[in-house]
């Protein structure tokens, strides 16, 4: 079964039915040469780690649930640590995760996915200046497009990724990067106000 | 031309929260590391037995709560009765040597199907006719219990199209269907009619809730961040203020669904929970809900999916406990203006479970 959601609930990939049983895993948790196997993870994540969430974060659209995927894939990356360290690139490695856990995650059948957040940052009774009231209809109108647009519109606009790479991040074709980023700025360009987005 | 937008997603992205994550992984790996090596360990300590080496094993407790397991016999070609459930036995022991599925009659008969139909099953809501993907033939097959009668679906599929997460959702009759994938290489998103030898491409991304017999509603559902599409094809789609797979069957009034009520709560984990109501919605015109708390459920099981309709007010729902092992998952009966729930069967508790007419 693949890597479950950020909350207990969601099903595998058979949808059938599950009554998992439990793992008794403790006689092998002391195993591990801590020290050695994840020498170098945590420089890795505390340079890297404010970067990758700001990426989650635009992808999802709730702190909560980015800090969630982000956890899922920095343990990812801790399990392959000794690998990716060896001779991988991490960072490669944990953006790829990020994008299709992310897409995964709001694909699959799974009813305690969160809501995302529409935090007010002016003052109650206080008019939105113009930038704040664009950037707040721009997450209104990232919420509505489906987890491939969203996060084409990261990578290529927040990332600034080339069609090619970012492809190769979201395992699709070129074509399908072009359609899907034209389908998320139409649907972008009708939701936000004054036509900002042409 | 992007400028605005480059810069705007740049200002929404510094509103990401501070984290300090390595710890929090390096323990998480380590615990999936710790679960790869238990596996190897019980791995080459049963191949070892197997050997005549005698290793003294700890005696391990019982992963869940099992039934004894009663005989099955292979399924007669006809003459047999309606389906209380399906399920297709766990692994025990790391051993997976039975992963046939079994079907259960309403009056306790077991039955195993054949090696062929490891893939999926269903089963219509009133238990009289399975659906499951035939290996030799490559598609879904229908198949009428008592005749024996069996309807090839009019669409060939690879098995791979169910090695992934996938729906297949029967029509009462099972000669009606949507098949669906997620995660494969194809994705299919079908309605098959049997009868007709059709099969419809559906829009992508939409969810199967509901098929009907012959040219009746077909319904289907998208859910987005903070709320969900319902779509009665035919009819505009309507939007309901809940991100929610747990629907119902389309009522036998043809318009109306129901579906677990649930709350949020950001400071909680998981955020979002079901709470116990079930709100009934006209599922062609928005606004047209009504809300009950469900009662009558034992302690320590709560409803975790909706089934089909026995009759104008009574939905069938299944009630799974919060940990597995705890207690037994049953199936209610639920009276949708009351919210009162009478228990209409046990599930079993191991392995895969099918119960007719679910919605999953």
């Amino acid at each position: 079964m693949p890597d479950k959601g950020p909350v207990s609930g969601a099903q595998g990939p058979l949808s059938a039915v599950e009554y998992g049983g439990r793992s008794n895993l403790e006689p092998f948790a002391g195993v591990d040469s801590y020290m050695d196997r994840y020498e170098g993870f945590h420089e890795f994540v505390r340079t890297r780690q404010q970067s990758l969430m700001r990426t989650a974060y635009l992808l999802t659209g709730n702190p909560h649930l980015a800090e969630d995927l982000l956890q899922t894939v920095l343990t990812r990356v801790a399990s392959h640590w000794t690998k990716l360290a060896k001779d991988g690139n991490p960072e490669a490695y944990a953006r790829k995760a990020l994008v299709n856990q992310t897409i995964s995650w709001r694909r699959r059948k799974q009813v305690e996915f969160p809501r995302a957040e529409l935090p007010e940052t002016a003052e109650p009774g206080q008019p939105h200046d113009e930038a704040t009231a664009r950037r707040l209809a721009l997450r209104h109108a990232l919420a509505k497009l489906t987890p491939k647009q969203r996060a084409v519109i990261v990578l290529r606009f927040y990332e600034d990724r080339s069609e090619h790479e970012t492809a190769q991040l979201m395992d699709v074709s070129v074509g399908t990067v072009k359609s899907q980023t034209s389908y998320a700025l139409s649907k972008l360009r009708a939701l936000a106000p004054k036509e900002v987005y042409r | 031309m992007n400028d605005t937008l480059r810069e705007d997603l740049h200002a929404l992205a510094e509103q990401a929260p501070t984290v300090d994550l390595a710890a929090q992984a390096v323990r998480g790996a380590r615990r999936r590391r710790a679960g790869r090596l238990a596996v190897v360990a019980v791995t080459c300590l049963l191949a070892l037995s197997g050997t005549g080496l005698l290793l003294q094993l700890p005696p391990m407790a019982p992963t869940v709560l099992a039934r004894p397991q009663a005989k099955a016999l292979p399924l007669p070609a006809k003459g047999v009765g309606a389906v209380e459930q399906a399920f297709r036995p766990g692994c025990i022991g790391g051993s997976c040597t039975d992963r046939t599925w079994h079907i259960v009659t309403r009056q306790g008969d077991t039955y195993r199907l054949g090696k062929e139909t490891t893939g999926p099953l269903e089963v219509t809501a009133d238990g009289r006719r399975i659906a499951y993907y035939d290996v030799k033939r490559g598609g879904i097959v229908v198949r009428d219990l008592a005749s024996g009668k069996t309807w090839q679906a009019p669409l060939k599929q690879p098995a791979d199209d169910f090695s992934v997460e996938y729906a297949l959702r029967l029509s009462p009759s099972g000669l009606r269907f949507i098949v669906s994938g997620w995660g494969g290489r194809r994705e299919p998103n079908k309605l098959v009619d049997v009868e007709r030898g059709t099969v419809t491409d559906l829009k992508r991304g939409w969810w199967p809730v509901s098929v009907s017999d012959g040219s009746g509603p077909v319904v289907l559902a998208k859910p987005y961040d903070m709320t969900s599409q319902v779509w009665v094809l035919g009819h505009d789609p309507i939007t309901i203020g809940d991100f929610t797979y747990s629907y119902s069957a389309l009522a036998p009034d043809g318009r109306t669904l129901a579906r677990l009520g649930q709350t949020v709560d950001r400071n909680r984990r998981p955020m979002v929970r079901q709470d116990g109501s079930l709100v009934t919605f006209s599922a062609i015109q928005a606004g047209r809900e009504s809300r009950t708390v469900i009662s009558g459920l034992p302690e320590g099981l709560h409803p975790s999916r909706l089934g089909s309709w026995l009759n104008a007010t009574e939905v069938t729902v299944l009630a799974v406990p919060e940990s597995p092992g705890a207690t037994t998952p049953a199936v209610y009966a639920v009276d949708v203006r009351t919210g009162k729930a009478r228990k209409l069967f046990t599930v079993r508790g191991d392995g895969q479970s099918v119960v007719p007419g679910l919605v999953r």
